[in-house]
This record gives C-alpha cells, sequence and structure tokens, in this order.
C-alpha cells in the first residue's frame, strides 16, 4: 500500500496539470491584491472619513473572506475546477492508455484505487490552498493588520458563519480554519470527479462534474426560490465551499457536509473500483 | 509525383529528431526506411506528408515548396501511428466520412477497397469493437482508397497476422505497379526487401546508408 | 470544393450528431418557468419578447465601492452562456486527435481547417441561440403567451425591477429593430466572439483551460462595464435602450465583430505553422 501511495504521489506531484492549476489559482488571487491595494489607497486617501480600519484590514480583504472583489468572486467560482484539473482525470486516462494493466498485475486492485483516491483528494487540496495562502502573504503587504470589528457592516461573517466568534477575537486562528475548510472542500471537489469519472468515458466531462454540480445546484437552487421560502442553513453549493456565507453555515455543519461527501465517494470508489474488471 | 528533400532537419524543444536529409524520390517506386525504434522514421514520414513543418533545409512536391507553396502534398494517404477513427461508426461509415472531405471516390471504391485489405464493408460492428488487426486494415485501406500519388505507410504490418501481411505485400505492388510513390516504414526486412526499390538506413536522424536496387 | 467539403463534415459531425444541444431547450425552459413564476406573483403578463429578455437578463451594473452587499454571479445568465461555451468547448481538438489527422491532409490547405472550424463555431452559436428561441416560443404557445416582437410595460417592470428607476426612454421595444437589436444581434455576437476567443486559446492549451479563461471572461463582464468585456453585451439589462448609461449597441458591435475576425486571423497563423501530432490529447 505504501509503494502504491509513494508511485501515484510521484505521478501527481510530476504532472504539469497541478502546477497550472496552482499558477491559475495565484494568477487570480493576486487580481484581488491588485483591487485590495487600489481601494486601501482610495481609502487612506480621505474616501471614507468617519469609517474604521475594519473596512479595509487584511482579514475583511484576504480572499478567503472578501465577497466584494472581482479577485475572490473569479476564485471561488472556478473553485471546483481548480481543485479538479490537477489529478482526478488520472483515472480515466490511465485506463483509456492501458497503463491500468500495468498497476494491476503487481498490485491488489484496491490498494491501487485507494492510493488513487487519497492523491486525488491531496491534489485538490493543495491546488486551492497554496493560492489561498499566497493571496494572505500578498495582502498582509497591502491591508493593515488589525482585528475586525463585529459592528462592521462589510464584514460577511455574522452568528452562525462558520467561526464567527474566532474571526473577532483570533482573526488569525479563523484564517488557519478556513484554510483547512478550503483545503477538505478542494479534495471533496477533486473526488468528486475521481467517483463521476468511474460512470463516463470523457475526461473532461469527469473534470468538470464538480464544477457543474455545483453551478447546477446554485441554478436550480436560484429558479426554485420564492418570497416565503428561507433556509436557516446555508444550502448553496457554491456559498457552502465559502466560510463566509449569507446564510448560517456554522463549522459543524460544514464539516458534516464534508465527511458525508468523503464518505459517499469513498464508498463508490472502493466498492466499485474494487470490484469491477478493467476493459 | 517527385518529392526532393535539401538538407531538411527538425528540433523540437531542443532535441535534434531529424539531421540534415537530402533525397531524392519519384514515382513508381516504393521507398523503404529502415532502423532502429525512436531513429526518427517516423518524424521523417510526417515531414513528407506535411504534417509538422522542417526546421531547416526544404521539402520539394513536384518542385512546390512544402509548407509554404503548398501545405499537404496534393494527393497523399498516410498510416503514421496507430489508425485513428470514429468508435462509434462501422469501418465503411469511417471511410465514407474521411472520402466525402475530397469526393474522388464512391461507395464502390471503398467497399472494392474494404476487400483487398481483407475487411467485410458490410460488417456492422462499430470501429471500438475491432480487434488490433481490423484496425490496422482499416488503417491501410483509409491509406489507398483514394488511389493517391504518395502513399505513406509506418509499421503497416502491425498486429497483422501472414494473411495480413501477404496483403500488405500485394498491394504495395499493386499500387507501385499504379505509379504511386510509397514510403514505408516496416520490421517485416526479409519479406519487404525484394519489394522495395530503395532502402533508407537512418540512424540518430540521419541516413548512413541507401541500397538501390 | 474541398473547403466546402471540409464544411459540411464540420456541420454534419459538429452539430447534427451532438447531443450538447439538447442543454439549450432544457435550460431556457426552466428559465421560462421560472419567469412564469416571478410574473404571476406579480400579476402581470408577458410577451415571448418578455420572456427571451429574462433569460438574457443577466445583472445591473456592480458598484464595488457603494454596494453593500458582495458580488453575487449572475448565475442564471451565466449557466446559459456557459451551456452555449461548453457546447463549442470540445469539438474541434476532439475530432483533431482521432480522424482529424486524415481530414486535415485531404482539406488540401490547413487554413481550410481552420476556418471551416471558425464556420462551425459561429453556426454553432447561432443554432443555440436559435434553439433557445425556438424554446422559448414552444414555451409561450403552450401557455398562451402572446408570441408578439414587443414586450409589456408591466411585465418589463417586474423582470428588471433593480433598475426600473433608471430606465432608458426607449425601455419599451416597440420598434421591432430596437428589439432584434437588444435581444437578437448584441447577444448572439458577443456570444460568438467569447466563443471564438474561446477555440482560438484551445490551439493553445488544454480545452479545461480555455474554458475556464471563458468563465473569467463572463465573470469579469458580470462584474464591470469595461467595454472590453464582451459579456456586458448580452445581458439585456445593460443595453442602452433598456438601462440609462447601459453600454452602447454600436461599441459591442463593433468590437465584437473585431474580437472574432482577430480569433480567425491569430488562428489561421498560428494554426499553418503547427506541427500536427495524433496523440497530442486535448482535455
Amino acid at each position: 500500500m505504501y509503494k502504491m501511495l509513494s508511485v501515484e504521489y510521484r505521478k501527481m506531484i510530476s504532472g504539469r496539470t497541478l502546477l497550472v492549476s496552482i499558477s491559475l489559482g495565484v494568477l487570480i488571487s493576486i487580481i484581488n491584491v491588485i483591487e485590495n491595494q487600489s481601494f486601501v489607497t482610495w481609502f487612506l486617501e480621505g474616501a471614507m472619513i468617519g469609517t474604521s480600519f475594519s473596512t479595509i484590514n487584511l482579514y475583511v480583504r484576504w480572499i478567503g473572506v472578501d465577497q466584494l472583489t472581482l479577485g475572490s468572486s473569479i476564485f471561488f467560482f472556478i473553485f471546483p475546477l481548480l481543485a479538479a484539473i490537477p489529478y482526478s482525470w488520472s483515472y480515466l486516462s490511465e485506463k483509456q492508455q492501458g497503463y491500468t494493466n500495468h498497476i494491476l498485475v503487481r498490485a491488489k486492485q484496491k490498494n491501487y484505487f485507494v492510493a488513487k483516491y487519497i492523491m486525488v483528494f491531496f491534489s485538490g487540496t493543495i491546488a486551492v490552498v497554496i493560492p489561498i495562502i499566497i493571496n494572505f502573504a500578498l495582502n498582509a503587504l497591502v491591508c493593515p493588520n488589525s482585528t475586525p470589528h463585529v459592528l462592521n457592516l462589510l464584514t460577511p461573517i455574522g452568528q452562525g458563519s462558520f467561526f464567527s466568534k474566532v474571526f473577532y477575537q483570533q482573526p488569525l486562528l479563523y484564517c488557519v480554519a478556513a484554510c483547512f475548510l478550503y483545503a477538505f472542500w478542494g479534495g471533496v471537489c477533486a473526488v468528486v470527479a475521481l467517483t463521476v469519472s468511474l460512470f463516463v468515458k470523457k475526461p473532461l466531462f469527469a473534470m468538470m462534474s464538480p464544477f457543474v454540480f455545483a453551478v447546477g445546484g446554485d441554478f436550480l437552487r436560484q429558479l426554485l426560490v420564492t418570497p416565503t421560502s428561507t433556509t436557516k442553513f446555508e444550502t448553496s453549493p457554491l456559498a457552502l465551499i465559502r466560510a463566509t456565507s449569507y446564510n448560517m453555515n456554522p463549522a459543524w455543519y460544514l464539516i458534516s457536509i464534508i465527511l458525508g461527501l468523503i464518505l459517499a465517494t469513498f464508498s463508490i470508489v472502493y466498492l466499485k473500483g474494487s470490484k469491477n474488471e478493467i476493459l | 509525383m517527385e518529392i526532393e528533400m535539401e538538407n531538411v532537419g527538425k528540433t523540437i524543444r531542443g532535441t535534434v529528431i531529424i539531421k540534415d536529409i537530402s533525397l531524392h524520390w519519384s514515382s513508381g517506386n516504393i521507398y523503404w526506411l529502415q532502423g532502429y525504434n525512436g531513429c526518427g522514421k517516423t518524424m521523417l514520414m510526417r515531414l513528407v506528408s506535411g504534417l509538422i513543418r522542417p526546421t531547416s533545409g526544404k521539402i520539394f512536391v513536384d518542385e512546390k515548396i512544402l509548407g509554404k507553396e503548398l501545405d499537404f502534398p496534393p494527393s497523399a494517404g498516410i498510416l503514421l501511428e496507430n489508425p485513428a477513427f470514429l468508435s462509434s461508426y462501422t469501418g465503411f461509415k469511417n471511410l465514407s466520412i474521411i472520402a466525402g472531405i475530397t469526393g474522388n471516390i464512391g461507395k464502390e471504391d471503398i467497399k472494392t477497397t474494404l476487400n483487398r485489405v481483407g475487411l467485410d464493408p458490410d460488417d456492422k460492428r462499430k470501429y471500438r469493437k475491432y480487434s488490433l488487426g481490423m484496425k490496422q486494415r482499416l488503417g491501410v485501406a483509409a491509406a489507398i482508397m483514394e488511389k493517391p500519388e504518395l502513399i505513406i505507410l509506418d509499421e503497416p504490418t502491425n498486429s497483422l497476422d501472414e494473411s495480413g501481411v501477404q496483403m500488405v505485400i500485394k498491394i504495395l505492388k499493386e499500387e507501385k505497379a499504379r505509379g504511386a510513390l510509397i514510403v514505408m516504414a516496416c520490421h517485416e526486412a526479409e519479406r519487404l526487401r525484394d519489394v522495395s526499390d530503395a532502402i533508407y538506413t537512418i540512424e540518430a536522424g540521419a541516413i548512413t546508408k541507401v541500397i538501390t536496387h | 470544393m474541398k473547403f466546402f467539403r471540409t464544411i459540411r463534415y464540420d456541420l454534419i459531425r459538429g452539430i447534427l450528431k451532438r447531443p450538447h444541444f439538447l442543454l439549450m431547450p432544457i435550460i431556457s425552459v426552466m428559465l421560462c418557468l421560472r419567469c412564469s413564476y416571478i410574473l404571476n406573483l406579480n400579476e402581470v403578463a408577458g410577451s415571448w419578447l418578455d420572456y427571451v429578455m429574462f433569460c438574457f437578463k443577466g445583472m445591473k451594473p456592480y458598484n464595488s465601492i457603494t454596494v453593500e452587499e458582495g458580488f453575487m454571479v449572475p448565475l442564471l445568465w451565466i449557466v446559459l452562456l456557459g451551456a452555449m461555451l461548453y457546447t463549442s468547448l470540445e469539438y474541434p481538438f476532439k475530432d483533431a486527435g482521432t480522424i482529424g489527422q486524415q481530414v486535415i491532409l485531404r482539406s488540401d490547405k490547413r487554413i481550410y481547417w481552420w476556418l471551416s472550424k471558425c464556420i462551425w463555431n459561429l453556426l454553432t452559436i447561432f443554432a443555440c441561440f436559435l434553439l433557445i428561441y425556438s424554446s422559448v416560443a414552444a414555451f409561450c404557445i403552450a401557455n398562451g403567451v402572446p408570441m408578439i416582437f414587443e414586450n409589456f410595460y408591466e411585465a418589463t417592470n417586474v423582470i428588471f425591477s433593480e433598475v426600473n428607476d433608471s430606465f432608458a426612454d426607449s425601455v419599451i421595444l416597440s420598434r421591432t429593430t430596437t428589439a432584434v437589436l437588444v435581444t437578437i444581434i448584441m447577444p448572439i455576437i458577443s456570444t460568438m466572439a467569447i466563443s471564438m476567443f474561446q477555440m482560438l486559446l484551445g490551439l493553445f492549451m488544454k480545452q479545461i483551460y480555455s474554458f475556464v479563461i471563458s468563465m473569467a471572461v463572463l465573470i469579469i463582464s458580470a462584474y464591470s462595464t469595461f467595454p472590453l468585456a464582451l459579456g456586458n453585451y448580452s445581458m439585456v439589462i445593460r443595453n442602452e435602450h433598456i438601462l440609462e448609461s447601459g453600454m452602447k449597441n454600436v461599441v459591442g458591435f463593433i468590437l465584437s465583430t473585431i474580437g472574432i475576425l482577430l480569433s480567425i486571423a491569430f488562428g489561421s497563423a498560428a494554426f499553418t505553422s503547427f506541427d500536427i501530432f495524433q496523440d497530442k490529447k486535448n482535455c
């Protein structure tokens, strides 16, 4: 099993797609930094007299929390794609090229799929977390560091949000927790694509599947919303990916969904993958 | 058809694939390229077919420069790498689609060609159900069906049984008699030596020996 | 003659034989249902044109400085355009990886292959729009909605409620030419330009990356009213005939046309010098 993991890790790390996905994410996150830089300059020139530094502080403008900039909008819209691009297509590609034949005569089928699952998950986590961390570091050069104020209306974190108390008391700790959240979401998006790849023939469709599910889910949700329909908890897939949301998304709620998805996808990959004949 | 290469070279990402090749080929002849795996045979065939451009030198097809005055040889049929067709269509349908581009041949010609290569024109199986040998035969059929002036065959006997190899040799003779210029790479040394008019030995992208009959 | 045969090959393989187009009627009927619900809720009746305008509504111009809430991606609009871009994404380079080498060789000139793909791309987008308009029409006929090329003021008020304090004087598109411009010409030509750009990018990178970039273009268009963000011109709500100080149609038409022509030109220049390898699988 360890050897299988090692082989999969080397394949994942040496692929160009991981680098491209991370580069794309970093490029998009830099857009957020550039926007923040001009906003901070404009603010400090006296444009918003009477408003506190909470409006421009690092923890509010950082891509993981911000909802106002173009950079954060693009990043979180294509988040499922960024996570799926690096390695989720690998199983389908290897199967179509006949590479799986070489592996399966040398290793147990279930070990192959477990190792594949773990590495696909890992590829999704690093593809999204590295740009977010780099964004934080770059924004720290631009935005002042101060504890966010709970009365600031521009901060999209309220009661019922993910680790909201931590955000207003220990914002750096909040950022670490949010990074973990995004890492797990990235992993989940990647393994959803892997799971779909067990059932389809086109690597492109498998890669796009988490994006299609997220956007499609939101699309259906918007079609079905009525003036009287309210949900206590967040139900929008694209909003669930973010730590900040307009409906409640407490930590236990998000962690439950993530664990549920991991369990479901792992079960499918393990059971279907181990039992399938590789043709 | 006359094909002439003047000091043709090809470099990809810093690696020299073809090194300073000059040669002259004419219709009614079979030219056999031989060499170890990775010596540049397929790349040379790709250059002649116009699919890739030379980094240096010129390739003339009937005195026109390939890549400048001509994009591709005016009448060519190729079998390069693995045969690739549409998996959800039959062999006949695949050939019909390709033949529809030039519009030079009809259904009867396609059926005749399929019979020549040992495939059943009425076979309803889709391409994805074909065995490797059948796919190879279809690839040969695609290369010869329009009676092109230039035929390029890269390892045409791959995956073929004894009858398939005999079929290829027979087709080579027939096409040569028709006046086609045939360029091929193949490892069936014993059988093709007698069929070829010239044998080019390629090593590390350069022609090291030429034997003409 | 070979050029026209190449085009015919692409039209048959690339349009007639692809199930991707089914996305258009499905999405547009869902949007019509939503529109119908909204209009019924407000007890107003709409026309075919109102339904079409709802499908391509988009979102009002976003101001990141004065706005009180975060930027929300206009999902209904982006899904419709995204489906069209997905439809025009895969075919050219998937084809090149299979039977394409044989087709390119028989096309005589490399530029014929590229031009044929350009024509295919433009016709694909046009076919998508045709399917959307037809689906909306079918929905309207089935639900007794008037099939007229004019919008009703009450319905337009409801559909564009977020901007009705800054409506343009010509918001009632009672002149057919204006209605055609706003709901047909501008969305089609701007989407064609983005699709052509996506196909041009596909020459240099994997299709998934070109799709990511075209999605980014759509989001940039929703976020900013910068004239070069061509997606703006496919949003009816931002059209100068709907919104005061909206996007200028002339500018949009010229920029989109230039975008299409530049994509064709750059693609021709690039493809003429490319090495064609069959095993270069695009994904």
